[in-house]
């Protein structure tokens, strides 16, 4: 048997094993916050002891350097609605921009878009919900897409690849996927970023609105021209 | 109705045919299971419910046939067996890329179609686990380390950095594990490039 071989077998078992640690989540995680420290191969930067008001616990912040992520394959299958930015203002207050309700998930909306020819940088905030809606970690990714497509032009399945290429929780019942867009150099991926959709989108029912909405409303001084784009997605039973 | 039961116990009984513990393992291990089909389709919800369903409806008909052998593998192993096989024969179906992943790279051939295959799998993915854990193949913390950094995508450069030494060196353990890993493999009937292709297995 040859070392690649090995190498997929040794990478099975692990995956076999997390199935393991999935179960032991599931029988033995307390209601409420889940306090988790993560580390992981690709971090750049962790930050544990995150007192986000929402997590209410202590919650684990993920900076994760740039990974090209894999090849594309997949249409898009959800509705997409770009609104300009006075619409988008409105979307953000939850009362005019395509909803769902909270349990109609996939939600795919465009905010803002503007400026496409324009170079962008683009980061991928993951919050990772428990059984209660709270936080249990945010991951930031800088993602490279396949293709170097612009954020707008990425579809939900590459977007939500990101957030499960190397979650920061293997039990968070539901993800709340987050990519925004802008200029070089005025897109957040700070922690402050992080910590405010920790503490927004912690608790977030969604009732009411959609969850880009949601996740624009969160972050703080974005620039015009940015683009956010979210996906809900439901892990649990 | 919840089931207090170990998963050793539950799994033994599952084996046995008992109804009720095949439901409890059902609940425990669904989520886990759909979270991994999940990443594997990139969040697609109707194909990571209908490859569980697969999956699930593979391992009752194995169960109810008496393939699985809780003595030779974990329950949680031999389900993750039958999602590799489910997942090839998806991607053998859909005619697809997917994202990569062990799955997707483990190729089709390896697998066979049949219960006794995935035993087959589950049992030597249960050997690849006790050495992990270092209950076998006397392999050293540093071996398991590395192994398990290498099951991660983790380049010779990644591990030199976190090891803090060259990344020659790295290399030069990582062969000496891996080695280790074939060796104790070997010595339990896994000679092949195919698991499947066991000799004298469990002997």
């Amino acid at each position: 048997m040859d070392d690649q071989r090995l190498q997929r077998l040794i990478r099975m078992a692990m995956e076999a094993e997390s199935l393991d640690g999935t179960v032991r989540a599931n029988r033995d995680a307390p209601p409420g916050p889940i306090s988790i420290v993560v580390w992981r191969r690709r971090l750049s930067w962790i930050g544990g002891g995150l007192a986000a008001a929402a997590c209410l616990g202590v919650a684990a912040v993920v900076f994760r350097t740039p990974a090209p992520t894999g090849p594309g394959g997949f249409g898009r299958d959800a509705p997409i609605a770009i609104a300009d930015p006075a619409v988008a203002d409105e979307g953000a207050r939850g009362d005019s921009s395509p909803s769902q309700g909270p349990d109609e998930s996939p939600t795919y909306t465009t905010q803002v878009a503007a400026h496409h020819a324009e170079p962008e940088e683009a980061v991928v905030f993951a919050v990772f919900r428990g059984v209660d809606g709270s936080c249990e970690c945010v991951q930031v990714d800088a993602p490279e897409w396949s293709g170097a497509k612009r954020l707008a032009d990425v579809d939900r399945h590459e977007l939500v690849r990101v957030a499960f290429r190397d979650p920061c929780s293997a039990f968070a019942p539901e993800v709340l996927v987050i990519g925004v867009s802008g200029k070089p150099g005025t897109v957040g991926s700070s922690r402050r970023h992080a910590e405010a959709l920790a503490e927004r989108l912690g608790r977030e029912t969604f009732r009411g609105r959609d969850v880009s909405s949601a996740a624009y409303a969160a972050l703080p001084d974005l620039p015009a021209g940015s683009l956010v784009v979210a996906e809900k997605i439901s892990i649990g039973p | 109705m919840s089931d207090d039961r170990g998963l050793p116990d539950l799994a033994t009984a599952a084996a046995r045919g008992d109804r009720a513990a095949v439901d409890a393992l059902h609940r425990r291990f669904d989520p886990g299971l759909r979270r991994l089909f999940l990443a594997r389709t990139a969040g697609r919800d109707e194909a990571a419910d209908d490859l569980c369903q697969r999956a699930w409806t593979a391992c009752w008909r194995a169960l109810a046939l008496g393939k699985y052998d809780p003595a030779r593998a974990a329950f949680s192993t031999y389900l993750y067996a039958i999602a590799s096989r489910v997942w090839l024969e998806h991607l053998r179906r859909t005619g697809r890329q997917e994202p990569s992943s062990a799955l997707t790279e483990y190729e089709a051939d390896q697998l066979g179609t049949d219960p006794a295959a995935d035993a087959r799998l589950a049992e030597v993915l249960s050997m690849v686990r006790e050495c992990l854990r270092g209950d076998a193949g006397g392999l050293s913390e540093d071996d398991r380390l590395i192994l398990r950094e290498v099951g991660d995508g983790a380049s010779d450069r990644d591990l030199a950095k976190r090891l803090g030494v060259a990344p020659s060196t790295v290399n030069a353990r990582k062969r000496q594990a891996l080695e280790r890993l074939r060796r104790h493999l070997a010595s339990r009937g896994v000679r092949g490039e195919n698991p499947d292709q066991q000799e004298s297995f469990g002997q």
